[in-house]
């Protein structure tokens, strides 16, 4: 009784210190695909606000103006058009993915000219981005 | 006679117990060397993927270089907009030793080898329109396909593949 008590104990002892091992592993392995997770959806929020401003500063002009608490995709967007001239502009976006405050702020060159726009590029009828760059944190 | 009977009867159980515990200890800890090696072999080469997929981010407009099957060259702007532009080089060479690619980056005169167990790295170009193509002016998108060994495993899993594509926002 007693060894077959001991056996068994051994068995779960050990069994148990791996499953516990194999799990902190698994756990690093999600956490690198969370990570890629988080950057495709910061992106795609990214876009999505590109876009809303865009879609603003061609039905309104690029006036300056701020936009804040736009909701798209599961965070916030806000927005800041910067009028320069009457056919460029600058957009500052801040986006945020689940409210922990640890957002991406993206600086926007927009013009309003007639050109073929590659595959990515975001545009708004005459409108389109000239140049995207997240800005330094 | 029944002692000695007994006492074998105690031994042969005692033995099957080390036997056992021994067996188990061995596979839980091979399941755990591969899974670790494993998630290892993707958290590295994910990081790789992270390094490249930022510097393609960065193409400044007609920014291009060189688009070859295992060597990219393009400007971009490093400083995120501030200007500061410099010529990245991605470059896969086959190491006839190990058998596995070196993957190199270069920026402006600086070269580091970014990993070195690759069992394969392709870059592909497509253009406006989607299509495939190799000539630098054209390209508006890049994938990137690289496939990392798993060292220390030779069976099941023993690679890992990280295959993404980059349409840099400033290049067309």
């Amino acid at each position: 009784m007693g060894s077959k008590a001991l056996l068994f104990g051994a068995i779960s002892l050990i069994v148990g210190v791996y499953a516990i091992s194999l799990k902190n592993v698994q756990v690093t392995g999600m956490q690198t695909a969370q990570s890629h997770v988080n950057r495709v959806q910061k992106e795609r929020l990214v876009d999505a606000a590109l876009s809303l401003a865009l879609d603003d500063v061609q039905k309104n002009g690029s006036s300056s103006k701020t936009v804040t608490g736009r909701h798209a995709l599961g965070g916030t967007i806000d927005y800041t058009v910067i009028h320069e001239t009457g056919t460029t502009a600058e957009i500052d976006i801040t986006v945020n993915v689940g409210g922990n405050g640890n957002g991406r702020v993206v600086v926007a060159q927009v013009e309003q000219a007639k050109k073929k726009s590659g595959f990515r590029k975001v545009h708004r009828g005459d409108w389109r981005v000239l140049s995207v760059f997240v800005k330094k944190g | 006679m029944t002692i000695f009977l007994d006492l074998a009867g105690s031994l042969i159980v005692r033995a099957s117990m080390v036997t056992v515990m021994l067996g188990l200890t061995v596979t839980m800890n091979n399941a755990l060397f591969e899974t670790t090696q494993q998630t290892n072999a993707a958290a590295t080469v994910a990081t790789v993927g992270e390094i490249m997929y930022t510097d393609l981010n960065q193409t400044i407009a007609n920014g291009v270089l060189a688009s070859n099957p295992t060597m990219m060259q393009f400007k971009a702007d490093t400083s995120m907009g501030g200007g500061n532009k410099a010529t990245i080089t991605y470059t896969a060479t086959l190491d006839g030793t190990s058998g596995l690619y070196n993957l190199t980056r270069k920026v402006g005169s600086k070269t580091t080898t970014i990993s070195n167990n690759l069992v394969s790295v392709q870059f592909q170009y497509v253009d406006t329109d989607g299509h495939a193509t190799t000539t630098p002016s054209e390209v508006d998108g890049i994938r990137v396909k690289l496939v990392a060994q798993v060292s220390g495993v030779t069976q099941g899993f023993s690679t890992t593949l990280n295959d993404f594509k980059v349409f840099p926002p400033n290049l067309n």
